[in-house]
């Protein structure tokens, strides 16, 4: 309408599930909070351009709003291949509770704002776990010889293969297909997102061995933000705010489990795993990071376990 | 005189030429050879190598914007001319002339605005190889820079013989 | 206000297009006017970098690859015989059948197009083959590209399917049940086609085949025409035994035609081999190029909001299930005209899945209807993709190709009407093996 402020968030999500029910209420929470002012336009599923573009777009102002995973900041600063590290977290719960801490986000705005951006709020998008075609893993040997597909990153791709898998690289988009062709015999992935993207029709067996929590955080751009109003500025920081809480509250928790009774019904076979083994077998992945991590790296780690230890 | 200078544009230009042939023959061959590579090491050797779709990413654009310089070359581009034939000969030349210089407007626009935006990429890097983006983007305003002299070079020809009956 | 920036955009690409610009160069030049009405309208920065990042994601997508690779694969098999060995199996196989060469290259694509699900690669690979040899045999350029491009469509149709993955993310539906949705109207379209081309042998009598081959030919026919087969078993093999993707395969396509014709029909010298890379490069640089700058005039009209504009306009048309898909035809026939179809199904299936499910339409049958739509329109002008590829291959102009095509057209709006009002065309398969459509 006449007179708003339009917030374009550009996110690769789809127009329908978890993610885009918390998107359309984000939306709901900045028009409550800046009395209709600012009215957030929703673009699912790359409409306006992948992750990178919408980064680029915040710089320059032309997106107001995305989202991505934590990790995704490391295209600029190499700082944040922390988050990429394996069982840093016992939950998603405890992860947003540090993120969301004083100490901690003080550290990062800093460090978020020389992106361009500015973090508004934190969403728990769960653990990731392997989902295969073989046989129901219970540890490392279980996984000798398959095929997981693994996201682009020498972190992520190392942690799978101490893990005792074949990290192996492909498009998302490509995993459906090479899952039911047997090109990969597995990926890890949250509940809701195998289930979103059909991967239960095509592997059977789940495995929670939740090597990776990985958050992701609702940015905004720098540029925009600080050409809004005092009072709308307010409003964007409380909106986010309430979102964070009732995301992470209310939305999240059912999503997960509905996500898990979904696929055990869709027949997919779902076994505990004793964690404990997997995290010895990935402890050189961190050994090995942390000797040769930089200065910043170093600092972000030992706050965000900090952190987390005293809670 | 005149014809020492109609030398150097001929060597410079068969330059040029070269510079796009080697552009796309390199790049092409690169992205078989890796894809090829790539297939043969997760079915035979069960492993892959994680920063593959980074070279094959910057491969293929390279030798998308020198090929598509290279088909402005060769007259390789779609146009349609079907519209443009019923008209007579001045208007022919009218629309060819306009068209020309508003398929130079967009280049020229593009070209600056990619180089612009290969700049302001700064600290993005690639995840795997750590790679700046700006090696990934200047092929942009590299390949439509080429296209741009390629079909300058074409407009005097563009007006002159009409819409070519296939082009 | 916004709906009348939308039909001008669309306007004025039509009007670049048809005035001869470049088809890369009108989609672009639209892409920049869409970006300054977006910034002046909306009070936005001027999104500049948009051309940018849309060109460098439109050249940079790995399905993408598939079409270079096959276009260099086409190429080599040309100049190095594959082809004629191809078609001398061909035409062996269907023996004296009317318009023997029209039928296989039907076939050939409901086979090949069904394996790598990409209408584009269809007509790089086959019509690279199978254009030239039509034209060969006596055929006019016009039937050779109209056999050739409307039946590539079969690929997208036929499972696996890259559009209907994207279909099936964007909804939130079972992708396996799309693909069975999809087994039967493939198959229908290639018959529809082989219809047409029965039909017109009737009245124009395409080349056929009057001596039969002595035995000694029918061993040669045979034995040279293992070449020529082992690409298909290559890349269905290789798809389905999950040694590659489909767009791998187009890779490793590539090496067997080359290896076959260095070292087994010795037709090809590894001193040929850089020309062919140029020009296969310089084929598909131009494509590509046309790809990435729909892109950036897709952001605009995205950003415009163009999707629930469209929604707004339906339901204040009807509430009629038949009138709605009626409508929904005529719409996405118009969008696969003037969009990729990827895009065009990322923008439009959320919008229509609700009121589809509104109206009692299951999301299986309008996902396969929506492919459908959108994939004829890879075959016509003006922004067909397919189209643009088969005139580079045939060297005639997109408009004769467009004539070529239009009997073609007709059989497959034929079989997409049979398909829209007959659902279980759709659902048989998936209900069958126990999906809930
Ligand atoms: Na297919
Ligand atoms: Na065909």
């Amino acid at each position: 309408a006449e007179g708003t402020i339009a917030a374009k968030y550009s996110v690769v999500f789809p127009a329908t599930g978890t993610q885009a029910d918390g998107a359309n209420k984000l939306g709901e929470f900045i028009k409550e909070e800046s009395d209709g002012r600012i009215e957030m336009e929703f673009y699912p599923s790359s409409q306006l351009g992948d992750k990178i573009a919408a980064m680029e777009g915040m710089i320059q102002g032309t997106i107001e709003m995305s989202e991505f995973s934590a990790t995704d900041f490391s295209n600029y600063d190499s700082m944040w291949s922390v988050c990429s590290l394996p069982y840093l977290w016992d939950s998603g719960e405890q992860a947003i509770e540090v993120f969301t801490d004083t100490e901690v986000t003080a550290f990062m705005e800093e460090k978020v704002e020389k992106c361009g951006m500015k973090i508004i709020a934190w969403q728990n998008l769960g653990s990731r776990s392997i989902l295969n075609t073989k046989h129901a893993v219970n540890e490392p040997a279980d996984l000798n010889g398959l095929k997981v597909r693994c996201m682009q990153d020498s972190i992520l791709a190392g942690t799978i293969n101490a893990m005792g898998a074949s990290a192996t690289p492909l498009a998302w988009g490509e995993c459906y297909t090479a899952l039911q062709q047997g090109t990969i015999d597995g990926v890890e992935n949250s509940e809701p997102v195998l289930l979103a993207n059909g991967m239960q029709e095509v592997a059977k067996y789940l495995s929670l061995t939740e090597q990776f929590i990985i958050p992701d955080p609702v940015v905004v751009s720098k540029v925009w933000f600080d050409g809004l109003s005092e009072e709308d500025q307010q409003a964007m920081l409380k909106a986010g705010e309430d979102y964070t809480k009732w995301y992470n509250e209310e939305l999240w928790p059912n999503a997960e489990q509905e996500a898990q009774d979904a696929l055990i019904e869709a027949g997919v076979e779902v076994n505990e795993v004793d964690k404990e083994v997997f995290k010895e077998a990935v402890q050189p992945v961190i050994d090995d990071y942390l000797s040769s991590a930089t200065e910043d790296q170093k600092a972000f780690y030992e706050l965000l376990v900090k952190v987390r230890d005293n809670q | 005189m005149e014809e020492k200078k109609s030398d150097f544009f001929k060597t410079f230009d068969n330059l040029i030429g070269h510079l796009e042939n080697i552009g796309v023959g390199i790049t092409f061959a690169g992205i078989v050879i890796l894809v090829t590579v790539c297939v043969f090491y997760r079915y035979v050797l069960k492993s892959g190598f994680m920063w593959s779709a980074e070279v094959q990413e910057v491969l293929v654009v390279a030798m998308a914007m020198f090929g598509c310089a290279k088909a402005t070359r060769e007259g390789g581009h779609t146009e349609l001319t079907a519209l443009t034939k019923l008209f007579p000969r001045t208007g022919r030349v009218a629309i060819r002339t306009i068209t020309s210089i508003l398929t130079v407007i967009f280049l020229a626009v593009f070209v600056w605005t990619s180089y612009k935006y290969t700049i302001s990429s700064g600290m993005l890097k690639t995840i795997m190889l750590k790679i700046p983006y700006k090696y990934f983007y200047m092929w942009l305003p590299i390949g439509m820079a080429l296209n741009l002299y390629e079909f300058i070079k074409r407009i005097p020809d563009r007006i002159k013989n009409d819409p070519p009956e296939e082009y | 206000m916004q709906s009348f920036l939308i039909i001008s955009l669309i306007f004025i690409v039509f009007i670049f297009i048809l005035f001869g610009i470049p088809v890369y160069a009108s989609l672009g030049l639209t892409g920049l006017i869409s970006l300054i009405m977006l910034s002046v309208t909306k009070g936005s920065p001027l999104a500049l970098q948009v051309m940018s990042s849309s060109v460098y994601t439109g050249v940079s997508a790995t399905a993408l690859l598939a079409i270079p690779f096959y276009i260099l694969a086409g190429i080599i098999m040309n100049k190095g015989g594959i082809t004629e060995r191809l078609i001398n199996f061909a035409l062996l196989l269907i023996g004296k059948m009317p318009a023997s060469l029209a039928q296989a290259n039907i076939v050939a694509s409901m086979f090949f197009g069904g394996i790598t699900g990409s209408a584009q690669a269809d007509t790089s690979c086959i019509g690279g083959i199978l254009i030239p040899a039509m034209i060969d045999q006596g055929y006019s350029p016009e039937e050779s590209v109209g056999v050739t491009v409307s039946s590539s469509t079969c690929g997208p149709i036929i499972p696996p399917s890259i559009m209907m993955v994207v279909f099936a993310v964007t909804v939130n539906c079972s992708i396996g049940a799309l693909f069975l949705g999809g087994a039967i109207p493939g198959i229908m379209i290639g018959l529809g086609l082989m219809l047409v081309v029965a039909f017109r042998d009737q009245k124009y009598h395409f080349p056929r085949r009057t001596e039969s081959f002595t035995k000694e030919e029918r061993r040669k026919i045979i034995k040279e025409g293992f070449v020529p087969l082992g690409m298909p078993i290559i890349i269905v093999g290789g798809i389905m035994t999950g040694v590659c993707t489909a767009t791998e395969a187009g890779a490793l396509a590539v090496v067997y035609s080359l290896i076959t014709s260095i070292f087994i029909t010795k037709t090809v010298k590894i001193s040929d081999l850089w020309g062919m890379l140029l020009e296969a490069g310089a084929q598909s640089g131009a494509i590509l190029m046309i790809i990435a700058s729909a892109k950036i005039l897709a952001y605009s009209l995205s950003a415009l909001q163009m999707g629930s504009l469209v929604a707004d306009m339906f339901l204040s048309f009807t509430t009629n299930k038949y009138v709605f898909l009626l409508l929904l035809n005529i719409l996405l026939l118009i969008m696969g005209m003037f969009m990729d179809g990827s895009a065009a199904l990322i923008i439009l299936a959320p919008i229509f899945q609700p009121i589809a499910a509104t109206l009692g339409i299951s999301t299986i049958h309008l996902g396969v209807i929506m492919v459908l739509n959108l994939i004829i329109g890879v075959g016509t002008p003006p922004m067909g993709a397919c189209l643009f590829i088969a005139s580079k291959i045939s060297g005639i102009s997109v408009e004769r190709c467009a004539k070529g095509i239009v009997p073609y057209l007709i059989g497959e709006l034929i079989i997409l009407f049979i398909v829209t009002y007959l659902p279980i065309t759709v659902t048989f398969l998936p209900t069958l093996l126990g999906y809930v459509v």
